[in-house]
């Protein structure tokens, strides 16, 4: 009876020890273990914010896809599983084996898949597979916008345009919480510990209107095919806000396949593309002119027959004229009156008028890639320069700068700052930051902007851009056929820009439209390639606009009969006109 | 003196028994909602999922270039109206009359009460 009594008490008062050992000493360890088996910190992914157009149509969201992640010591056959995932996944069946025979407790098999495809593979019902949501960025127009929008790599950072350029703003900040978990490894949310939400990324508001910028992308893309061209760009701009209302380029790229696209596609021409603009930039040297009172419009300028030898180098015009006015020599793009009229001007308040209307700065658009362009300063002129700058040669602008340039023409001398976002709010909608229009300076005066206006509507009416007409509107705007500079530093005779940049109605200017097209050829000139399509993208514009027409068209006034019945009776639709309201 | 003392330890016994099962019972009650709400919490993000889903499909199908891309495969070749033959009638006299007329050509408004309009109807079909 002693002997067992002894015996038990022996053992108790092992045991004993054994547990104050544990508890004096282990029990840290233990707890630790306790903790990691029973606690989990779980990552809480903030939402990507999204990108809207100015109307509030989505271009950027995200989706929520499933990836698939393998346990794979908890795959026993894993040669079995790695030939159905690959028939399934379409993956190379040793990539998938090499990673399932890892040692690990997560090795990520495929990531973001389609809901097919995670069915399929559900139904394998493979121990040791299982799926984990991951955000998976999206773009519902597809190419539309695609140079301004850009998009993210597979961890939702941007890597190009507004995606890039704003990715701050539109990533969010991951939250995390502490949680209890029971023994099949659920969580308890009565034992919730600790929790820091997430924060989710902020929208951006576009001022781009998705239907016009389909509209410039269409025409420009219709363009460049037609006029075998390299590439270009069409810039729609509100002259009065500086609103970008669209930025086409070409060639395109599918946002939603960006990888798979050439990395030259992807290049956002309006901010990256810099060419010498050639006679679009005579505008700029008759502004100058008119603001200095250098000459009227009707003083008269000799033009040489079409040929001039001066400072070393022999001046052409495409068709020899002898005198002009001034008007006249912007209106049929004489480089030799425009030369004249800018030595007139001389070269220091030449440069001032340039580089007041924006050029050889960025215009900071907020876009990323924008290069200032290239305007010498008058210190760095060569004796050949006061006879190539006048005329758009020995400087290299971008097509935003243009833009931005005539804008300033159009808005009665008022240079507005391009802008592209309006707003960026929360995803409760609140305003966080607000991009308001923004003036940045008084180029020239509203009487010497009406001037230039006169004369670039007669550039239209009468002189190289007959092929802008608007029908219905009278619109103001100037050609421009540029040779490119080869490598060796010579002209191109064979690769020319065709530019044309011009704004509509004359009187309130509502768009100033500046269209880009790299090399086009045979046909190149710009009055002949880009003019055209300034005319359809702005008809197509009043026309989505509903804008009142300032003109009654030629067309109309030949179906005038018809035009009465249509007044007559307003709600019904005649067949040959339809009516907006 | 041991009756009421006995009582009393066994009252309090009874209460702080009570006061545990009331305890256990609760803590099992919460865990057991915690559970519901993590299922319901899953299913209201596979329904955001799903809505997000739906929202990419119809930007998807409402952009331009998509809807440009199925009537050409579908060979309906439609244009965008010329400007000389779009009118954008401003507001004249003749087109305050047209107003008029179309307010006067609708039922009665006491009517509208009783009549199902046609959006409405074709929705319940």
């Amino acid at each position: 009876m002693f002997v067992v009594l002894f015996f038990f008490l022996a053992v108790l008062s092992c045991l004993l020890v054994r547990l104050g050992f544990i508890q004096l000493f282990k029990s840290s360890r233990y707890f630790s273990i306790a903790q990691n088996q029973s606690r989990a910190m779980i990552e809480m992914p903030p939402a990507r914010g999204r990108v809207f157009d100015s109307r509030g149509k989505e271009l950027a969201l995200d989706v929520r896809l499933d990836s698939l992640y393998a346990v794979s010591r908890e795959i026993k056959n894993k040669a079995e599983v790695a030939g159905k995932l690959s028939a399934i996944l379409g993956m190379d069946r040793g990539l998938i084996l090499e990673r399932l025979s890892r040692d690990k407790m997560f090795v990520w098999i495929a990531r973001k898949l389609s809901a097919s495809k995670v069915d399929a593979i559900k139904k394998l019902k493979v121990d040791g597979l299982a799926f984990v949501k991951e955000s998976q960025r999206v773009y519902p127009k597809g190419e539309t916008a695609c140079h301004l929008v850009g998009f993210t790599d597979i961890d939702n950072n941007g890597l190009e345009g507004i995606e890039f350029f704003y990715n701050s703003y539109l990533k969010g900040v991951p939250g995390w919480r502490l949680a209890q978990k029971d023994a099949k490894q659920r969580e308890l949310i009565s034992k919730q510990l600790e929790l820091v939400p997430p924060v989710d990324g902020y929208n951006i508001h576009l001022t781009i209107d998705e239907v016009i910028q389909s509209l410039a992308e269409r025409t420009l893309a219709e363009t460049c095919k037609k006029r075998n061209a390299l590439g270009g760009s069409i810039i729609v701009m509100d002259p009065k806000s500086g609103d970008i209302l669209a930025a086409a380029m070409y060639p395109t790229y599918d946002l939603n396949n960006a990888r798979n696209s050439k990395a030259e596609y992807r290049r956002n021409r309006s901010v990256t593309d810099l060419f010498e603009p050639g006679s679009v930039f005579k505008v700029f040297t008759l502004s100058g002119v008119l603001q200095e009172k250098v000459l009227s419009l009707e003083d008269r300028i000799q033009c040489e027959g079409g040929t001039w030898a001066v400072a070393g180098k022999v001046l052409h015009d495409v068709h020899g004229y002898g005198s002009l006015t001034v008007r006249e020599v912007i209106e049929k793009s004489s480089n030799i009156g425009t030369v004249k009229i800018g030595m007139k001007l001389g070269a220091s308040r030449m440069h001032k008028y340039i580089k007041d209307f924006g050029f050889g700065t960025r215009t900071g658009i907020g876009l990323a890639g924008e290069i200032p362009g290239i305007l010498p300063h008058p210190k760095n002129w060569s004796r050949s320069s006061i006879i190539n700058i006048p005329i758009g040669q020995g400087v290299a602008v971008t097509p935003i700068q243009l833009a931005s340039g005539f804008g300033a023409i159009a808005n009665n001398g008022l240079l507005m700052k391009p802008r592209i976002l309006t707003h960026i709010a929360d995803a409760d909608g609140r305003i966080i930051q607000t991009y308001d229009p923004e003036p940045v300076r008084q180029v020239i005066s509203k009487e010497t902007a009406l001037q230039v206006r006169t004369v670039l509507e007669g550039v239209v009416s009468r002189g190289t851009g007959k092929k802008a007409v608007v029908p219905g509107f009278k619109a103001a705007g100037k050609t421009g056929t540029a040779q490119k500079i080869l490598p060796n530093g010579t002209y191109s005779h064979d690769h020319f820009w065709a530019s044309f940049v011009g704004f509509v109605p004359y009187d309130e200017p509502r768009i100033v439209v500046a269209v880009s097209i790299d090399e086009p050829h045979p046909v190149y000139y710009g009055g002949e390639v880009a003019a055209p399509a300034f005319s359809k993208v702005a008809s197509e514009i009043l026309a989505y606009w509903q804008i009142s027409q300032d003109q009654v068209p030629e067309q109309v006034v030949k179906n005038g009969a018809k035009i009465k019945k249509v007044l007559a009776r307003p709600t019904a639709a005649p067949p040959a006109l339809s009516v907006a309201q | 003196m041991g009756g009421p003392s006995v009582r009393k330890f066994l009252t309090i016994l009874a209460v702080g028994t009570l006061a545990s099962l009331g305890y256990v019972s609760q803590e099992v009650e919460a865990v057991k909602i915690g559970y519901t709400i993590r299922k319901q919490e899953e299913s209201r993000t596979l329904l955001l999922d799903h809505a997000r889903q739906l929202k990419y499909n119809i930007a998807r199908l409402e952009a331009p270039n998509t809807l440009e891309k199925r009537l050409t495969a579908q060979k309906i070749n439609l244009q965008s109206p010329k400007s000389w033959q779009t009118l954008v009638i401003s507001q004249t006299e003749g087109r305050k009359q047209a107003a008029t007329r179309s307010f006067l050509a609708q039922p009665p408004i006491l009517s509208k009460l009783f009549m199902g309009t046609a959006q409405a109807e074709a929705k319940e079909s």
